[in-house]
């Protein structure tokens, strides 16, 4: 009977000792990948899958107890709420590298963060008079025109006017709709809609403008994790072409 | 009997002895206690960890100036703002000019912040509670039921502008054409010269009669309400603005005489529809949201803060 108990302490010092071992292995191969993801540069991470592989695991549990309550566990986006699709290709903000989807990461949109993505916003045109119903009901119709879907065209012809004109609408959106990547406003041909493509939707979101707000998360995510988030997105939405996103995209509208 | 010292010293030792003596270990306690103490001590101070001197800039940062962080996407985003291409095309003189610019720019902050500048200087005062006021108002859009309920709270600043042609007479008191009359005379004679105009005297004829004299300060013409309250000040106007077609006001007693209104034509202000203004309702509405929005934050502040207040001050 000692004998036994002699052997039985001596497996469990045994596994103990493994496990403390196994347990230490993996948190220093983790915080040198962390170290590794962090030290080159966004972009340059690409360029390595075993650190790409790392970041996507490392992302998925920080996406699900930080993003997923407004952009949706299967990462679709919120037309009601207006919180994008991250799973296409299309980008609100700057170019789609990883760089400025860490940036916005980092500092959020009209977050309160003085650094935040924060230039405009989507004015109420209706609720400040700036356009009459009748002038917002042409510029749907030319919107709907410029994402190539049914529209009536004498009132597109006149929506045309108002958004080159009156509405100012090329300000930001361009005056070919293509939209604008430090602004913020989105690209109107490509038939992708934040808040729902439909033409009552379109109206009242002229109507009463737009000003969708995300966190900025530096100092409450760690900056490793930050950084694997990005990465993540971005090969996300590298592997998604961008005609599966507008066929989803037309779907969803 | 006389006492050596060897003696007392004897005497000294004969008292101690006993107590020493009586429970040894007591002997070794009070030593062991100071050196375990002083072990413990120096051990805790041992394995506490110090934070040590940074001489590595930690990843994901591309400097540490005085312990402060310049984050390695600030420095990207801005290379390639400023170069206007991709950060891996930047040259290593662009990225060098550009770092060495962001640590200017943070020596220079944290400089202004030793020079605890925000007490220094009322600029950055104000900026700074500027900057404040924008971060902590949280812009929730209104809706269409908000702005109106706004607007029907506050119709009286949606008033469009009235119009109005008047007379305003004046009768200077102790003038060159009556140098002894007294203010009451001259009221009294103003209050006769208003109801002879009531029951029909022509003007110029109760003018001449009680020596009113043009005050000079109307054209003659219909006036916009805004253009009249310049021209015969926030008193008279507020007389004048109440009077309707024909009607004459009481004497007005000011500093240059006592004044009577005769009212030619009157349009009252019209109030405007909420669709006519509503541009301006919706600013007004932000305003008062932002407004509130500081005074809820100083109301916060305030009830978080130690203010001590001198004697014979108030707050």
């Amino acid at each position: 009977m000692p004998v036994f108990s002699h052997r039985l302490l001596i497996a469990l010092a045994a596994c103990t000792l493994l496990g403390g071992a196994a347990a230490v292995w993996e948190r220093w191969s983790t915080d040198r990948r962390d170290n590794q993801i962090l030290s080159l540069a966004p972009e340059d991470v690409l360029r390595r899958p075993d650190l790409v592989s790392f970041a996507i695991a490392e992302a998925k549990p920080v996406y699900r107890a930080r993003c997923a309550s407004c952009h949706g566990a299967d990462l679709k986006g919120n037309v009601r709420t207006g919180a994008p699709d991250l799973s296409d290709s299309v980008w609100l903000y700057d170019t789609d590298s990883v760089t400025a989807i860490e940036r916005t990461l980092l500092y959020g949109i009209r977050s309160r963060q003085p650094k935040a993505r924060n230039v405009a916003e989507m004015p109420a045109f209706g609720l400040r008079g700036l356009l009459t119903p009748a002038e917002i009901g042409d510029a749907v119709q030319y919107v709907l025109a410029l994402s190539k879907r049914p529209n009536l065209a004498e009132a597109a012809v006149a929506g045309r006017q108002i958004f080159l004109g009156k509405g100012m609408c090329y300000d930001c959106h361009g005056p070919d709709g293509s939209g604008s990547p430090d602004y913020g406003a989105p690209n109107l041909t490509v038939n992708v809609w934040n808040n729902g493509g439909d033409q009552n939707t379109i109206y009242h979101n002229i109507y009463y403008g737009l000003a969708h707000v995300c966190p900025a998360w530096y100092g409450v995510i760690p900056l490793e994790r930050i950084r694997a988030l990005a990465i993540w997105l971005h090969s996300i939405s590298h592997a998604a072409p961008a005609a599966v996103a507008s066929a989803r995209a037309i779907k969803s509208s | 009997m006389v006492q050596t010292a060897s003696d007392g010293q004897a005497k000294l030792i004969d008292r101690i002895l006993p107590i020493l003596t009586r429970r040894p270990g007591r002997t070794f306690i009070l030593p062991l206690l100071g050196g375990a103490t002083g072990l413990a001590l120096a051990l805790a101070n041992l394995f506490t960890p110090v934070a040590p001197p940074v001489t590595v800039v930690p990843a994901g940062y591309a400097a540490l100036v005085n312990g402060r962080p310049i984050l390695m996407n600030d420095f990207i985003t801005q290379a390639e703002k400023l170069s206007n291409v991709p950060f891996s095309q930047t040259t290593v003189a662009q990225k060098r000019q550009v770092l060495h610019d962001m640590i200017d720019e943070e020596l220079l902050v944290q400089r202004a912040l030793a020079l605890d500048l925000p007490e220094q200087s009322d600029e950055v005062r104000m900026e700074l509670v500027n900057s404040l006021t924008s971060i902590v108002f949280a812009q929730r859009p209104p809706t269409q039921s908000d702005l109106v309920a706004y607007f029907n709270a506050n119709r009286s600043n949606y008033l469009g502008d009235g119009q109005m042609r008047f007379r305003d007479i004046v009768l200077h008191v102790g003038s060159y054409q009556d140098v002894d009359q007294t203010i009451g005379q001259a009221q009294a004679d103003a209050t006769e010269a208003v109801y002879q105009l009531r029951a029909g005297t022509p003007l110029d004829a109760v003018m001449e009669h009680f020596g009113f004299v043009d005050s000079g300060h109307t054209s003659g013409e219909d006036e916009f309400d805004f253009a009249v309250k310049l021209h015969i000040g926030q008193a008279l106007f507020n007389v004048a603005s109440k009077l309707t077609d024909g009607e004459i006001s009481d004497p007005v007693r000011a500093s240059d005489g006592i004044h009577v209104i005769v009212m030619e034509h009157r349009q009252p202000p019209q109030p405007a529809t909420y669709e006519a203004k509503r541009e301006a309702v919706y600013s007004d509405y932000l305003q008062a949201a932002q407004r509130k929005a500081e005074q809820d934050n100083l109301k916060f502040l305030r009830a978080n803060a130690k203010i001590l207040i001198a004697s014979g001050q108030s707050d």
